[in-house]
């Protein structure tokens, strides 16, 4: 089933009267229990691609469709009831606590004060557990570091409980093996929970193991397929465009020389990283 | 729910965890104080009058003197009730300032609203002809009146182009700059105007800058109370939407806030409050600014759900005290009230930055 559907899609800004396409006649599909993984290089749209499914940002063209309805006549709760997101940026309130920071994730299911239940109350807590955060329930979110942090934002995600999560490079802050476990989790919530989970990364190898499909975005358009697949054709190669260097093996790793160097270097080593 | 192998501690849900660190109970000290500051409010003045004469006039009785009830109904009464309302409205329309600009020195007058309520005070003071003039004269009645519907008149077509910004206008950040540069406009005009006025003219403009709780009359209250009473309950009704906004605009959005409709509800509200207080009580200085600080240090929290009664609260307990301080009870003087206020607000507004400072470094 399709928790995500984008008819014609066109992303990109408005200036003025100009506007600045970044990708244009997208025809994208995301299925419930798969993890996507976004990859591009800087700058290639991938976060814009990101708001604009997540309806923060106007498409130029074209629909996006949740459950088959277009979001654009979709009221902002009903799309928070469905969608979440963890963008780059945190919150630097000063006074915040950890969970009352994970608590805000309940919004679109509280009532008008924001008062929550006790179902409302083991999410939170389910959640602060589920990434490893339990300990800073009641830290405040100003002292906490940017790693901390973004585990609070996944957090806060999961809280809000929706059937499809985007995700802004989500590891950014993290040290390798809470990056491995992140995607490990993300991949166990596709799984036990039916949800669709698309992350923007910039962690190659990690989206390489464990995404089940990966978006490859680059000026020439958007690459989609297996990521085994995505390996092979050289397409990332051409997507990063990197003189003299090149992915080697089912690793993902960059190495010097081009893909055919990469090639033979897989099979005096048997592939590497 | 998915269930997961490694639970790092043991972590139990409940009510209090949402609040830690918070001290919510702060609430009711600040209620009893509110209670206390009323009370001396009514009972300090110039005159001395007995507390039970003064409890027997408010139970609808009469005091020994009838000055004694002219003084207490006609003055102290309205005086009270001004500064209580006056100190809710600036209080705030400061957090709601603060927070939806996400700016710690962001104050409800931010906006421009009472640049533009001073603009109309400054034109009829020291722009209008013989007419002004003439009714001007010895600041009666009709001149206090004449103030009020200026200042509210420059507050509302100020209030109703904010709106109209703010309704095009998605970025908090233009929106701050543009109502910063507003005020600057506003107040080269002013200046313009103070520079070719007669010398009479600038007093009473400056009288009114200087700001004042004692110049709304028992009829002129309900008015102020009712456009008070509605900006709060604007801004009450917005305590959720303010809670997701400690996170960012994005965020919000993503939480399904409808921003344009929150970011319009917080600029009404903020608008009413500060033109209502602006057009009764003169544009009075950092109440707005100090106190939402304030009760974040008391209350522990940046829950709206508390910040609102407290500000409400506190704001009240703040403008009661700089007015009764301003009166210099037992004394003759008046102190402008905008010098009072400046003296109490900025130490904590100083605090607050330098204690921050030293949470970032």
């Amino acid at each position: 089933m399709k928790a995500l559907e984008t008819r014609a899609l066109a992303i990109g800004y408005r200036r003025r009267r100009r506007s600045i396409v970044l990708a244009r006649g997208l025809d994208l599909q995301l299925r419930r229990g798969s993890l996507v993984g976004i990859l591009g290089a800087n700058g290639v749209g991938k976060s814009t691609l990101l708001r604009t499914l997540a309806r923060m940002q106007a498409p130029l063209a074209g629909q996006v469709l949740l459950d088959g309805e277009d979001t654009a006549h979709m009221l902002p709760l009903d799309v928070a009831r469905r969608l979440c997101i963890v963008l780059t940026a945190a919150p630097q309130d000063s006074l915040l606590t950890g969970y009352a920071l994970v608590a805000l994730g309940r919004y679109p299911h509280s009532d008008w004060l924001g008062r929550l239940s006790k179902s409302d109350h083991a999410q939170v807590v389910w959640a602060l557990q589920a990434v490893g955060a339990a300990d800073l329930a009641e830290r405040r979110v100003s002292e906490l570091s940017d790693g901390q942090r973004q585990k609070l934002m996944i957090a806060r995600a999961l809280t809000q409980d929706c059937p499809l999560i985007l995700l802004d490079e989500p590891t950014a802050f993290l040290d390798y093996p809470r990056r491995l476990e992140t995607l490990r989790l993300l991949r166990r919530l596709t799984r036990a929970a039916d949800r669709a989970i698309l992350v923007c990364t910039h962690e190659l190898d990690l989206a390489l193991r464990y995404c089940d499909e990966l978006w490859l975005m680059s000026e020439s358009g958007m690459k989609i397929g297996a990521p085994a697949a995505i390996l092979r054709d050289g397409s990332l190669n051409e997507a990063f465009g990197i003189d003299g260097f090149g992915f080697a093996g089912d690793g993902g790793s960059l190495v010097p020389g081009g893909a055919e160097l990469s090639q033979s270097l897989e099979s005096q080593e048997g592939g590497s990283l | 729910m998915l269930r997961l192998a490694s639970l790092p501690g043991v972590l139990v849900a409940g009510q209090g965890r949402e609040y830690a660190g918070a001290k919510p109970g702060l609430l009711v000290a600040l209620a009893l104080l509110l209670c206390l500051l009323v009370m001396a409010s009514l009972a300090l003045g110039s005159a001395s009058i007995p507390l039970e004469q003064i409890a027997a006039t408010l139970l609808g009785g009469e005091a020994d003197s009838a000055a004694w009830t002219n003084i207490v109904l006609k003055f102290r009464l309205p005086k009270t009730v001004t500064a209580m309302l006056a100190g809710m409205a600036l209080g705030v329309s400061g957090l709601l300032m603060q927070t939806y600009f996400r700016n710690p020195l962001a104050e409800p007058f931010v906006l421009g609203v009472s640049a533009g309520a001073s603009l109309g005070v400054a034109l009829v003071v020291l722009g209008a002809g013989a007419a002004g003039g003439l009714l001007l004269g010895g600041l009666n009645l009709a001149g206090d009146l004449l103030l009020t519907a200026a200042a509210g008149l420059g507050a509302a077509l100020t209030m109703t182009l904010v709106l109209l910004v703010a309704a095009r206008i998605p970025n908090g950040v233009t929106l701050l700059i543009l109502g910063l540069m507003f005020g600057y406009l506003v107040s080269a005009l002013v200046s313009l105007l103070l520079y070719f006025a007669l010398p009479e003219r600038i007093q009473a403009y400056i009288n009114w800058t200087f700001g004042s709780f004692s110049s709304v009359t028992s009829a002129q209250l309900p008015i102020l109370a009712l456009i008070v009473g509605a900006g709060l309950l604007l801004a009450v009704a917005q305590a959720k939407p303010l809670n997701a906004l400690l996170l960012n605009e994005d965020y919000a959005r993503s939480l399904g806030v409808p921003m344009r409709q929150t970011r319009l509800g917080i600029v009404l509200a903020t608008a009413l409050l500060v033109s209502a207080v602006t057009a009764f009580c003169g544009p009075i200085a950092f109440i707005g600014i100090a106190v939402p600080h304030m009760c974040r240090g008391l209350l522990g929290s940046s829950d709206h759900r508390l910040l609102l009664p407290g500000t409400i609260l506190a704001g009240a307990c703040v403008a009661l005290a700089a007015g009764i301080i301003a009166e210099l009870p037992g004394s003759n003087i008046v102190l402008p009230l905008n010098v009072v206020t400046a003296l109490l607000g900025a130490p904590v507004v100083m605090l607050v930055v330098l204690r921050r400072a030293r949470g970032l470094s």
